[in-house]
């Protein structure tokens, strides 16, 4: 085991167990055995806000947080947000809403630009897109960003607010503005302290991991749902090794941490 | 359609850095640490760069909107005007006074942009003030633990709390470290297990969400 990281051995072990739980449910789904998802209201209600703002005539707002994509903690969370762009763009192209997307990072820019052009086309509506006012990159300082986007909100009066990704103290000013100019809002983050304030602010919130299991929501993929499958085994690991660990340590043994250092 | 435009090759050129992030991690390999490493820099060059491109659609989206006379325009027009002064500010020309660390271009950071940043954060105070309102009102069994969770941590953080009744500081404290952090352990744990599962699929190709819309 000389080649292998020490400390690293246990959390090796355990992603490849995730990893061979998370092949074998996406094959099982591919097979035709999709395992039932449990309803996340948040995401039910995302048709339900797009069709709301149709109504209004008013433009739907789609952001994917303010981090980057290479962050290791806060990286997935900005993919689970793009995931729901994708979706988004493509319905509000359908049904003809006008998206607006406020983006801080500029290297994801051309990456939501894309995702937006591509709903388009999906829906033979090439011509409706207009990236310079649809897409914007509003400025890489935080308050610089969140100032433009209030701004941009109330401007347009946004019928409905999406936030999903990473967040940070920005999150209840956007939330609270979305509150004054009356949209339909769902967020969604895995940043324990920002949670609260989307509770607070939002009509829907998805609250840590289901924000990661949004992409498999909305598109319904057998496979991506299989996946979701996988995540759970690794759940039940967590939760076996939590019961296990009390009980242990209240016997008064160390070995489970040691086992989890190994 | 041109092999560059395929679907296939972010995704192999996505696995492809993910692998070469992981494998040092877990596995020593000499020399793979330093280049997972020198990788990772090559996201700030590629942040550089790209500075230039947030250049040039602030100065489309802003010119559009000042020529437009669109809502809001002297907005865009002050926006235009900074940047374009900030940058020349910024010009690496030390012997007029100019570029990075010079006094003019510091004075300007220090005494403009974090004064406006720190009053934005400041002004948390009042949203919070506003979404509390809204939230403390005890219409479900939910709301009625918030409310009554939150009136003790408030009154435990604000000294005349404390000087009516001393248990309000303990009952705080065992507020944020019993059930408030079991509730966070199992959010963190979830998310990372979320997290962790996103990745495997990105890896495999099967998470195409920020992929062009999901491919095609």
């Amino acid at each position: 085991m000389a080649f292998l990281q020490e400390g690293r051995i246990f959390g090796l072990l355990v992603l490849i167990y995730i990893f061979a739980a998370i092949i074998y449910f996406v094959d099982r789904s591919s097979k035709g055995r999709v395992p039932r998802l449990r309803r996340v209201p948040g995401l039910e209600m995302v048709d339900e806000a797009i069709g709301r703002a149709t109504e209004m005539g008013r433009p739907v707002f789609v952001s994917h947080g303010i981090a980057s994509l290479t962050s290791s903690t806060t990286g997935p969370q900005t993919i689970a947000g793009l995931g729901v762009l994708s979706y988004v763009a493509e319905k509000c192209a359908e049904v003809g809403t006008k998206i607006n997307v406020p983006v801080r990072r500029v290297t994801i820019w051309p990456i939501a630009v894309e995702i937006c052009e591509t709903g388009y086309k999906k829906a033979g509506k090439t011509e409706d897109f207009d990236v310079t006012d649809q897409v914007r990159f509003l400025s890489s300082n935080q308050f610089g960003f969140s100032s433009n986007y209030m701004g941009w909100m109330w401007r347009e009066r946004a019928a409905a607010n999406i936030m999903i990704g990473a967040y940070w103290a920005e999150s209840l000013q956007l939330a609270e503005t979305g509150t004054r100019v009356g949209a339909m809002q769902i967020a969604g983050t895995a940043q324990t302290s920002q949670i609260p304030f989307f509770i607070a602010a939002c009509d829907y919130c998805l609250i840590g991991e289901e924000i990661y299991a949004a992409g498999a929501y909305l598109s319904k993929d057998a496979e991506m749902i299989g996946s979701l499958a996988g995540q759970d085994m690794g759940k039940l690991l967590a939760i076996a090794l939590i019961v296990l660990g009390t009980l242990i340590v209240t016997a008064g043994s160390d070995i489970l941490t040691r086992l989890l250092s190994f | 359609m041109s092999w560059y435009r395929r679907i296939e090759v972010p995704i192999i050129l996505t696995a492809v850095c993910c692998i070469f992030q992981l494998v040092p991690y877990f596995v020593k390999v000499p020399g793979w640490q330093t280049a997972a490493e020198q990788m990772i820099d090559w996201d700030s060059v590629m942040e550089t760069f790209a500075t230039f491109l947030g250049f040039i659609t602030l100065l489309m989206l802003h010119g559009r909107m000042v020529s437009q006379r669109r809502e809001g325009w002297p907005f865009s027009a002050w926006i235009l005007v900074t940047m374009v002064v900030y940058t020349i500010i910024g010009i690496p020309l030390k012997s007029i006074g100019l570029g990075k660390g010079t006094a003019l271009f510091e004075d300007i950071r220090m005494y403009v942009l974090t004064p406006l940043s720190s009053a934005m954060y400041a002004s948390l105070g009042f949203w919070i003030a506003s979404a509390a309102y809204r939230a403390f009102r005890a219409r479900t069994t939910e709301a009625a633990v918030l409310l009554i969770s939150g009136t003790i941590v408030m009154l435990a953080n604000a000294p005349v709390g404390t000087s009516l009744w001393g248990g309000f500081a303990p009952l705080k404290d065992w507020i944020f470290d019993v059930p408030n952090m079991a509730t966070m352990r199992g959010v963190v744990i979830g998310a990372a297990l979320g997290a962790l599962a996103l990745g495997v699929r990105t890896l495999m190709g099967k998470e195409r969400g920020y992929l062009r819309g999901g491919g095609g």
